[in-house]
């Protein structure tokens, strides 16, 4: 049983992370409240990339992005995903307990714009103004997440 | 106003919650961060409870929004102080009809998260990213 599970969340998480794919309506019809509730990880990941596909200026950019790092980092782990306080921009952030001093965050505007934050320990950088594409800096930065 | 005492656990409820969150997550600067509320404020704070007299579910009734919330509890005061922020506070409400609610005598502020002239943007999320780290998150509250 476990097994058909895994298969179902695996197919549910193929095609949510298409960036020009849409959400079967099997899935629309979810209840995404209770989905993202899981102590699956996996399970609450297509919770967050329904609620993903509701945004569509950034859903394209934001999962081509993410396939673009995972292509030069293939174990990457998954991160958060979420709204920032002026809910116009949305967030991609590594960041675990396991690695206390790492904090990686990419930021999307609602026009496309990119900012990016990166930490470890006592250093930080990132960019100070928004950027039209994404930084080559970050695939190196992105390993970290591995 | 008086400080809360260096011992006391605190919580803060940020909003809005993320649309995912994995495995062993570690919250970040942008839970601590100054709403554009909070900045317009002097001197700028944002709004935390003191555990000892608010319970997570207190402090929720007091958002007017429904809704998820994050709870993220600190060990201590002086965890966050030791972190970068400079002073932790008991503050009134800012709508005097919620005085009576129960719990309310726990609202507080943090003091010492605005980014300061000159300090680059990186820097400035790196300091609140240390203090954030400082809080755990414990789950979603649902509403």
């Amino acid at each position: 049983m476990r097994a058909l599970i895994d298969e179902v969340v695996h197919g549910a998480i193929e095609a949510l992370e298409l960036p020009d794919g849409a959400a079967p309506d099997w899935l629309r019809q979810l209840d995404r409240a209770a989905v993202g509730r899981s102590q699956h990880e996996s399970v609450r990941w297509v919770a967050g990339l329904l609620e993903l596909h509701e945004r569509l200026a950034q859903r394209r950019l934001l999962l081509s992005i993410l396939a673009e790092l995972r292509a030069s980092s293939p174990s990457l782990r998954r991160p958060a995903l979420g709204p920032a306080a002026d809910d116009a921009s949305y967030r991609l952030t590594w960041s675990y307990r396991d690695r206390p001093e790492l904090t990686l965050q990419i930021e999307l505007g609602p026009d496309g714009d990119i900012e990016w934050f990166f930490r470890d320990g006592d250093l930080a950088e990132g960019s100070e103004e928004p950027l039209r594409s994404l930084p080559k800096r970050l695939h190196a930065l992105v390993s970290r997440f591995s | 106003m008086s400080d809360v005492p260096d011992e006391h656990p605190l919580l803060r409820l940020p909003t809005p919650p993320p649309h995912f969150v994995p495995d062993s997550y570690k919250p970040t600067w942008e839970v601590v961060a100054p709403s554009g509320k909070e900045k317009a404020s002097t001197p700028v704070r944002i709004s935390v409870w003191d555990e000892t007299l608010t319970s997570p579910s207190e402090a929720a009734a007091f958002r007017a929004n429904g809704g998820a919330l994050l709870v993220l509890p600190a060990e201590s005061t002086i965890a966050v102080k030791s972190a970068g922020a400079t002073r932790v506070v008991y503050e009134p409400l800012p709508d005097p009809t919620q005085a009576t609610w129960p719990g309310a005598n726990g609202h507080a502020s943090v003091e010492g998260l605005e980014r300061a002239n000159g300090e680059p943007r990186p820097a400035w999320k790196a300091r609140l990213d240390r203090i954030a780290a400082v809080f755990e998150l414990i789950d979603r509250l649902e509403r």
